[in-house]
């Protein structure tokens, strides 16, 4: 208590040297702070996704099972190569047993219009009826593309249609898409999670009916994925084996396709995120490390200054541990203190951040305590040296300083 | 046997130093501050430690005070050998049998009066309104309670001996080591002190004093003249000397004094 009492005494006596250093740690704590909120709140994201579906979605996907976090799952020309998925396979599942509704989804790429303005970065997506069902999609007006609708009808996605119209009070208007005209018949509810199963914000997207996909495309349906809703939960295990077993025949025997259920359907997306997560995590740390650095030469040059103080304190009867203390709990008051401010910077940052993309950064008491530790941390190992130089000062020596 | 010790107890020196050497330095390099020094310093004395610089007057001192540790020889306090203390028991020690008097006040800048006061006070246990309580009753009786809460820098040299003289005694020390306390202040101020020395001592502390000043050993009740380590004229020592001679036989006398020459 004593030695707390002292080391603050002397911090508040060196104001803007004990600012600029806790800065360090602040920045250091903040930064960490910021990277596992925002990264946890992107993965919980995902995981309330498949969770609002209910859990006995299964998602057919193209390509092998990965095994383990696969960086050239991401690699972006993979869309664009030839999916192994067929129009046959989507048949195939439909009747397959316990599948309540199926719904393929074909990601086309090409040009947008309203009038003259280019429409940027929207995903077409080229799917059927049941799809909203599937995806637990409601609809704000209009209604979803269904197999009585004529070819060049559109749905676009909530927040699509506000960007570029202004409301989305839309139906009847036109958009072109690659060129041909399409009649806007519904517009979605937005779903609030920019980040889906597959990859692709269907807030921002427009919607198409298969056939009108394959039209664009030579007549030939390229599906990316094949989604399902089961009739039983309980069946999930056994239908998902089903379904691999029907389509590994329509494929000869060829496994160049994946059966996803419940949590597995997010797992790459997870795994991306999770290391995203940890590599900036590890560059926050550096920071934090600098910040504790600044600290450990703050530390020393006040270890020196005070050589004369620590001489007098010694010769009054203090011991080696109560001056290692002093000292210590000098530089764990800095680390602590920058730690907590870090943390609520941190947070506010993420939530800054956060308020321009779609989803809420992660408070949770984990993130919290791992900033507080690793502040903690950093004072006691850049604290103990300057301390422990402290405390081994000769009394005699330290007496003699300035005389 | 026991009826004696009582009505008549030993008197137990306070400190006790037997062929006490510091030697600085290695091998051909060395330089023997103390040599083979015997003394013993019993309660209630005043004594000045006299001798020019380099006579091993402060090394003896910082010694007395545990802040340095003997080449060779015993030092007992209280009678309890020192030399088997860890650094822990020396520091506390310190902190409860010995005031520090310094020649430039070693007062706290950063800390007002009455927090430098308690300083040996705060490396024990207890409240913290207990130790302040009792460091501003020390400094009532140096009339600086009034300057409780200012900072050294506003106060006289003279005031900030006086300080560290207070700071000395809140400890409640068995002896007081004053490194020429007078050493950086005035005539008037060094005689105030002198005068604060004297009465301390005379309410039965030990002080044992180090000074240049020849002038100053008219306070003190023994002295000793140092040179080159040793002790080259105790005061007391010879007035013993004197005494033992009266109680001895003449045959023991003839072969001390022969001893002795």
């Amino acid at each position: 208590m004593q030695q707390y009492r002292l080391a603050r005494q002397s911090l508040r006596l060196n104001r803007m040297r004990t600012f600029l250093t806790t800065l360090g740690v602040v920045i250091g704590v903040a930064s960490i702070t910021l990277v596992l909120s925002l990264g946890q709140g992107a993965q919980q994201t995902i995981g309330r996704q498949v969770q609002a579906l209910d859990n006995n979605i299964i998602v057919i996907k193209p390509g092998q099972p990965t095994t383990g976090f696969d960086l050239s799952a991401y690699n972006p020309y993979k869309t664009a190569v030839t999916s192994s998925l067929t129009e046959q396979d989507l048949n195939t599942v439909t009747l397959s047993e316990g599948v309540a509704s199926t719904a393929p989804i074909m990601q086309l790429t090409g040009t947008v219009k309203h009038q003259d303005t280019d429409i940027r970065d929207t995903p077409i997506i080229a799917t059927s009826t049941d799809f909203a069902a599937i995806m637990n999609l409601k609809i704000a007006t209009g209604q979803f593309i269904d197999g009585h609708t004529a070819r060049e009808t559109v749905v676009l996605g909530q927040q699509m249609a506000i960007d570029t119209f202004g409301s989305d009070q839309v139906l009847g208007q036109q958009i072109a898409i690659k060129g041909s005209l399409h009649t806007i018949i519904g517009v979605l509810k937005n779903t609030g999670s920019p980040l889906n199963i597959s990859g692709i914000n269907l807030d921002h997207s427009i919607f198409i009916s298969l056939d009108d996909g394959k039209s664009f495309n030579q007549g030939i349906a390229q599906i990316q994925r094949i989604v399902l809703r089961l009739k039983d939960t309980s069946s999930m295990n056994a239908s998902q084996k089903l379904l691999d077993a029907a389509i590994l025949a329509n494929h000869q025997n060829e496994r160049d396709f994946t059966v996803l259920a419940g949590s597995d359907i997010s797992k790459d997306n997870d795994s991306l995120f999770r290391s995203i997560v940890l590599i900036t995590t590890v560059v926050a740390a550096v920071t934090l490390v600098v910040g504790g650095v600044g600290i450990m030469n703050i530390m020393l040059v006040g270890v020196t200054e005070r050589t004369r103080e620590i001489g007098i304190r010694k010769a009054l009867g203090a011991t080696n541990h109560h001056i290692l203390s002093q000292f210590l709990i000098e530089a764990l008051i800095m680390c602590v203190a920058g730690g907590i401010v870090g943390l609520v910077s941190g947070y506010s940052i993420a939530y800054l951040i956060a308020s321009g993309i779609a989803f809420q950064p992660a408070v949770t008491w984990q993130i919290t305590l791992a900033g507080f530790l690793m502040a903690l941390s950093v004072g006691i190992l850049f604290g103990l040296y300057p301390a422990a130089k402290a405390a081994r000062k000769d009394p005699i020596e330290s007496l003699r300083q300035y005389q | 046997m026991a009826k004696k010790n009582k009505t008549d107890p030993p008197v137990l020196p306070v400190i006790e130093l037997e062929q006490l050497s510091k030697i600085y330095g290695h091998e051909d390099t060395t330089v023997i501050a103390l040599d083979k020094l015997d003394l013993k310093i019993e309660k209630g004395e005043f004594v000045a430690i006299m001798g020019p610089s380099g006579c091993g007057k402060t090394t003896l001192l910082n010694i007395l005070g545990m802040l340095d540790s003997p080449s060779e020889g015993e030092y007992g306090l209280d009678g309890r050998p020192v030399g088997d203390l860890s650094a822990r028991e020396k520091a506390h020690l310190r902190s409860s049998r010995i005031g520090f008097v310094f020649q430039s006040f070693n007062l706290i800048p950063r800390m007002n009066i009455i927090e430098n006061v308690a300083l040996p006070l705060s490396y024990k246990r207890g409240f913290r309104y207990n130790k302040l309580r009792k460091a501003s009753k020390v400094l009532k009786t140096f009339e600086l309670q009034e300057r409780e809460y200012y900072m050294p820098n506003q106060l006289s040299g003279g005031q900030l001996q006086r300080v560290a003289i207070a700071r000395a005694l809140v400890n409640d020390p068995s002896i007081i080591l004053a490194d020429e306390p007078t050493g950086n202040l005035d005539s008037k101020s060094s005689e105030l002190i002198m005068n604060e020395l004297r009465d301390i001592h005379r309410h039965g502390n030990t002080i044992i004093m180090v000074t240049h000043n020849p002038e100053l050993t008219s306070y003190a009740s023994r002295v000793i003249q140092m040179k080159d380590g040793r002790i080259a004229r105790d005061s007391s020592r010879q007035k013993k000397k004197v005494d033992r001679r009266r109680k001895r036989p003449l045959s023991s006398y003839i072969k001390t004094t022969e001893g002795d020459s």
